[in-house]
């Protein structure tokens, strides 16, 4: 049984007209990274939204379906129970600061003082989490004086502190700076090494290229394409619809089109060059 | 990595000074005990008793420059108010003593007395929690109320209070900057004013309202509705005993003037 | 499990009613406008998240005044008052509508007056307060021949923080009424009242 099961899925948010999600079937097992991309509008946040638990609990609205986790539905869930099990960082850094905690070392350990976690224990995981996503140096620091892409991997590491078996991202990414992106970059590779379920939202193509196991392109509320990346990454009818495929992979299809095709469509710069090195 | 930093949370919270490591709702009990009894009692010379107390204690826990500024823009204006009103009045206060004269004006005694009873009352009650509020963190009173049993939601809408003001301010002078670059005028008369208003209100406030919806969100990821076992990273010294006896003095210091001016009403009448 | 959810926005929300209060009161400063407008905040969430709410709001904007000027403390039940009006007149459509919510005014002030000249009355010795009132009540109270009865002069005590407060509540009241016409459906859905506010047409799309 999968970790994450959607059957048939509908939802339509209060007082609108049209539904975010139309009849979603798909589901996610454990331990795997899973990459959603798409178009915006598609249903990318709605499906985060509804995996975490906002949906059907936190946003109302109209909900058909069976949307279970670890077998029990949605709608059954306590979604104070949930977040110990689902863990959940968004795109906006300012927001995902409590602003209630003096120092950096206090905001990662909010979680962990919620749950109730003894003093001892909490104060090990927070100095382990920071360490392995490089704020150290910044743990003495008050957090609503940090930047953007500073705020962000606090936010990541309160909720990675709370070391829960799954981990929903979306787009965390879209409000940073180059350097700031390229920080996010290396906490999901950590992530990845990980034995968690990770189901990332993103728009930056090669970043799930890189990552990801499977990945799933909604569009207009529907999953159009899933899969292992490489195929869908590499599906020509991606190149019709609007959802974007790496650069390396187009560079792929057009050699095959001109008649010179490599072994196989490379999705990732490392291994484009390793195909082309061998062709000589 | 500051790993003594890190592990200095295994410690209990402390400052350094005797008044300032007094739990929270210690030092609140004391300072509301004693400012309550300034206003049950009336009497300037309790007001300007309690004004000495605060003030030597303004000095051991070196917050005297903030504590005299704002004890002046309290204490003045209703010094100098109350006496003026209360000798437009005089007739109405029993007795006619004329004590000194101001730029002509003939002053009497008993309406003077009456208005510094007044004033100083208030000045006195504000002096303790002037003191209070400028040695003690919000965040340890929230700390000292949860460990006796109120909710976590307390604390964060507090806290998230003060912090939500400083945000917004910084928001605001964003805006009101981004404004006077786009040439809508701040100066000027009233009606160019309240122009500058309305579109100044409006972006602050709206972006303000949709981050609420976020954080809620990032709170909730982060257990804030949880039920059951809450700890602390944070912890407050036991409270010792003698803590317990000052509290004690303070109540009974409270009752005592509730009592005498009771007495004092009922022996008038 | 859904009316759950609804408040807990509401908790969220009152930080950021607490720091609109402490803003338009600021603005105003800077913009040398002679008017307070420190209970915007208190009033919109009062209309939106309910009485409570809007309590909590005014008592957390008083308590926090109060660090620096403890003597605020004793108006505490006056801000806490508009958190209650507002939500009442809120379930009863008030600020649905221009006029009524200008009209509205009127009550807010004599709420503010009357209140208000209990707590100064109570706090001077039952006699004329000094605070900023004082500008109007005094000179008012010359006008009308100086009267002894200790009633009267209550009663131009509550008329002279009933006429400073019109123009600040009128002016705080307008302001609540846009922000409340310019909220989102989908974040009006979240809160208890919110939904009064949201247009017809879109109820009826809840409806399909």
């Amino acid at each position: 049984m999968a970790f994450i099961e959607l059957k048939n899925v509908s939802y339509k948010y209060p007082y609108t007209k049209n539904y975010a999600l139309h009849d979603v079937t798909c589901s996610f097992e454990k331990g795997k990274f899973y990459g959603i991309i798409g178009e915006n509008g598609g249903g990318k946040t709605t499906l985060c939204n509804l995996i975490r638990g906002l949906i059907p609990h936190f946003y109302l609205g109209k909900l058909t379906g069976e949307c279970l986790i670890e077998g029990k539905d949605i709608r059954d869930w306590d979604t104070s129970k949930l977040c110990s099990q689902i863990g959940y960082v968004f795109q906006n850094p300012f927001t995902q600061i409590s602003g209630i905690k003096s120092t950096v070392f206090e905001e990662v350990a909010i979680g962990l003082e919620n749950l109730g976690v003894p003093k001892e224990e909490m104060i090990e995981r927070v100095i382990n989490v920071c360490e392995q996503l490089d704020i150290g140096h910044l743990i003495k620091n008050n957090p609503n004086t940090l930047s953007g892409g500073q705020r962000q991997r606090v936010a990541f590491a309160s909720i990675i502190a709370m070391d829960t078996d799954t981990l929903v991202i979306d787009e965390p990414t879209s409000q940073l700076d180059p350097e700031g992106t390229a920080n996010v970059f290396k906490i999901i590779n950590t992530l990845k090494h990980s034995n968690k379920t990770i189901i990332l939202v993103e728009h930056k193509i090669d970043l799930i290229a890189e990552f990801c196991d499977e990945i799933l392109v909604m569009e207009n509320g529907t999953v159009a394409f899933s899969g292992p990346t490489h195929e869908v990454l590499t599906n020509r009818e991606l190149l019709d619809h609007r959802a974007s495929i790496p650069e390396t992979a187009r560079f792929g299809l057009a050699m095959e089109d001109a008649g010179k095709a490599l072994p196989k469509i490379p999705i990732t710069l490392d291994e484009a060059y390793d195909l082309i090195k061998e062709r000589g | 990595m500051d790993r003594e930093f890190a592990y200095s949370y295994n410690e209990y919270v402390k400052y350094g000074n005797g008044y300032k490591d007094l739990n929270p709702i210690s030092k609140l009990t004391i300072s509301l005990c004693l400012g309550i009894a300034s206003c049950v009692v009336h009497k300037w010379q309790f007001g300007v008793v309690l004004v000495v107390i605060a003030t030597i204690f303004a000095l051991y826990t070196r917050v005297f420059r903030k504590y005299i500024r704002s004890l002046a823009v309290i204490g003045i204006p209703l010094l100098l108010l109350t006496s003026v009103i209360r000798q437009l009045q005089y007739g109405k206060v029993p007795g006619n003593t004329p004590i000194f004269k101001v730029l002509g004006w003939q002053w009497y005694k008993e309406p003077f007395i009456a208005s510094m009873d007044i004033a100083w009352y208030i000045i006195g009650f504000s002096s303790v929690l002037l003191i209070y509020f400028l040695n003690t963190e919000m965040k340890d009173l929230m700390l000292a109320l949860e460990n006796r049993g109120v909710t976590h939601v307390a604390s964060y809408i507090m806290l998230s209070s003060m912090q939500s003001v400083i945000d917004m301010k910084k928001s605001a002078d964003t805006i009101l900057e981004s404004q006077k670059a786009r040439g809508i005028e701040t100066d000027g008369n009233l009606i160019v004013r309240m122009k500058a208003f309305f579109p100044t209100l409006g972006p602050i406030f709206l972006s303000a309202m949709s981050g609420t919806e976020e954080k809620a969100i990032a709170m909730d990821a982060r257990a804030f509705s949880h039920e059951g076992g809450h700890t602390y990273l944070r912890v407050l010294r036991p409270i010792p005993a003698w803590e317990y006896i000052l509290d004690a003095i303070a109540i009974l210091i409270l009752i005592v003037s509730i009592v005498y001016t009771v007495l004092r009403a009922l022996h008038r009448i | 499990m859904a009316k759950k959810e609804m408040n807990k926005l509401s908790w969220f929300l009152i930080p950021i009613g607490v720091a609109i209060n402490f803003i338009g009161g600021t603005i105003i400063l800077l913009l040398k406008l002679p008017i307070y407008l420190d209970s915007i905040g208190t009033i919109i969430v009062g209309a939106l998240c309910g009485a409570w709410p809007g309590v909590i709001v005014g008592l957390v904007s008083n308590i926090l005044t109060a660090i620096t000027s403890p003597n605020n403390l004793f108006y505490a039940p006056l801000n806490m008052a508009f958190g209650v009006f507002a939500a009442y007149l809120s379930k009863k459509g008030v600020f649905k509508k221009f006029v009524p919510t200008l009209i509205s005014s009127l009550g807010f002030a004599f709420i503010g007056g009357v209140i208000g000249a209990l707590i100064t009355w109570s706090l001077y010795g039952f006699d004329f307060g000094s605070g900023t009132t004082a500008i109007v009540v005094l000179p008012l109270w010359k006008a009308l021949g100086s009267p002894d009865n200790q009633f009267t002069k209550f009663l131009i005590q509550i008329l002279g923080e009933f006429s400073c407060d019109l123009l600040d509540k009128a002016i705080t009241i307008i302001v609540c009424y846009f922000i409340l016409k310019a909220f989102p459906t989908r974040f009006l859905s979240k809160l208890p009242l919110g939904p009064i506010y949201i247009s017809d047409e879109e109820k009826a799309l809840e409806e399909e």
